[in-house]
């Protein structure tokens, strides 16, 4: 196993420098969009998450759907076949990297970005807070960068932040499992048309949804499962397994699926 | 077809059912088909027995249940609800600009457990009780409670024999009617007061506990108490 990440590693260590630093560019060159069509207001911490997840799902999606690639080229996938592996050895080391090593990338590379960034946007902060400070009382304030591991204070809105940014990164990592899904399944284009599988069975979840829903006027079951004071009852726990599910199901799911495409395509 | 697209078809159509049981879970609350105009709403549910209401900016609803064996109610308006069969949970859901408008809530004489919960508002209780088993209620927030009696007749006491548990935060408790209570719970934090205020009105208690903080305040001058416990 440790033989195949690393001959993973040095087969492709080019490819994903490349990635990196096409990563870090284009972060970079958004930060400074944002500090110069917006204004320092865009490095506020909401505006910072927003930031992070919305490169987190584009550059996670192009990764993991372009990560198996070699499966679409008749040379390359032989080489990718012929390697001395089981198949769930071979998605095991494209999960870890796919998984693992892009997030924790990803996690360098927004901070190498975030903080300089925030340290700028708070020097404009202050410039203008002293020339426009006489018109207000309160003291100056200066942007903090966003800790993702843990939440900032113990009040209910942080800790509500807080969840909501597990949750999206839950949802990234089923979001990136499919793309790499779509990977091992399509043959030619794989990345274009997973993008547009992703969209088409999007539009189709909404409008099943709106139908599902039409003229209902109640609450759903999470309301209750999120109420300060549940009824603990079968609703109660069917919206606590949907939620785990939800969590925890999708992407192991979805990887389970690709590890039959990835036999599929050695047969 | 391939084990991977049979896989993700079920998959698909596993997450497609689950949407539609979502869906028909949370159509159980309403069979009312307006949601500002019903006079009267009926309550059937079918699935487990349970039922959760939210009624907004309605006056005078009557809501009539069937099968029903527990629910939860979070009303704006005045709310009378009959034919309940075992258990009731109300929480008035207010919004802080309206906190201070008056709700009566009338219960049936069925109910086992009442538990009023959360309440911000100001609430007439006009019930007697007869053959509830428990009775909580946790009011916070400026919320003030009065107890009214049932009867036309005011000269008639209502003789409430159900253990009623009080816990009131920045809230009033007001006992203004003939009463007799058998067991009468109360915990004051932050600000509350439990009073009596009639004239010629009494209320006797079989059994008084209450419980304060040093913001809180007692006054019970037409208090007949056989046990009573004052915890300061």
């Amino acid at each position: 196993m440790t033989h195949l990440v690393l001959s993973h590693w040095a087969e492709n260590r080019k490819r994903y420098m490349l990635f990196f630093f096409a990563m870090l560019g284009l972060m970079f060159f958004g930060a400074i969009c944002l500090l110069i069509s917006a204004n320092y207001s865009s490095f506020c911490e909401e505006g910072q998450m927003g930031m992070f997840m919305f490169a987190l799902y584009a550059a996670g999606c192009i990764f993991s759907g372009t990560f198996l690639g070699a499966l679409n080229h008749k040379g390359k996938a032989i080489t990718f076949i012929m390697q001395p592996a089981s198949v769930l050895e071979k998605l095991l080391c494209a999960m870890f990297y796919v998984i693992v090593v892009f997030f924790v990338v990803y996690v360098i590379t927004f901070y190498l970005i975030d903080i300089p960034f925030v340290a700028i946007a708070n020097n404009f902060k202050k410039a203008t807070y002293q020339l426009e400070g006489n018109y207000y009382s309160e003291k100056f304030t200066p942007y903090q960068v966003i800790n993702l591991f843990s939440a900032k204070d113990n009040t209910s809105k942080a800790l509500e932040i807080f969840g909501i940014v597990w949750y999206a990164i839950f949802g990234f990592w089923a979001v990136q499992a499919f793309y790499f899904c779509g990977s091992t399944y399509f043959k030619k284009f794989a990345f274009v048309k997973t993008l547009l599988a992703s969209f088409v069975l999007f539009v189709f979840f909404i409008m099943f949804i709106v139908l599902c829903f039409n003229n209902k006027t109640g609450d759903t079951i999470f309301e209750n499962y999120f109420d300060e004071n549940p009824i603990y009852n079968a609703r109660y726990y069917y919206a606590g397994f949907l939620i785990c599910f939800l969590k925890y199901g999708l992407a192991p799911i979805l990887y389970f699926i690709s590890y039959y495409h990835i036999k599929e395509k050695e047969v | 077809m391939k084990t991977g697209s049979i896989l993700f078809i079920i998959f698909l159509a596993f997450m497609m059912l689950h949407i539609m049981v979502v869906a028909s879970l949370s159509d159980n609350h309403y069979t009312s088909t307006s949601k500002y105009d019903a006079k009267t709403i009926e309550i059937d549910t079918t699935i487990a027995g349970v039922a959760s209401l939210k009624i907004e900016r309605m006056q005078n609803v009557t809501l009539l249940y069937k099968n029903v064996t527990q629910c939860t109610i979070k009303t704006r308006s005045n709310l009378k609800i009959t034919n309940q069969n075992n258990f009731v949970s109300i929480a008035p859901d207010f919004e802080n600009d309206i906190a201070y408008e008056i709700v009566t809530i009338t219960l049936p004489n069925t109910l086992n457990n009442i538990s009023l919960i959360e309440t911000s508002a100001n609430i007439l209780f006009e019930n007697n009780f007869e053959n509830s088993s428990q009775i909580d209620i946790q009011a916070k927030s400026n919320a003030e409670l009065r107890w009214l009696t049932c009867f036309e007749d005011k000269e008639k006491r209502q003789n409430i024999k159900t253990p009623i548990f009080i816990k009131a935060t920045e809230s009033n408790f007001i006992l203004s009617e003939n009463l007799t209570l058998s067991h009468f719970n109360i915990d004051l934090k932050r600000n509350s007061t439990f009073s009596t205020q009639c004239n010629d009105c009494f209320v006797e208690i079989d059994s008084l506990t209450i419980n304060t903080d040093s913001s809180s305040f007692v006054n019970a001058t037409a208090f007949v108490l056989k046990n009573a416990i004052i915890n300061k």
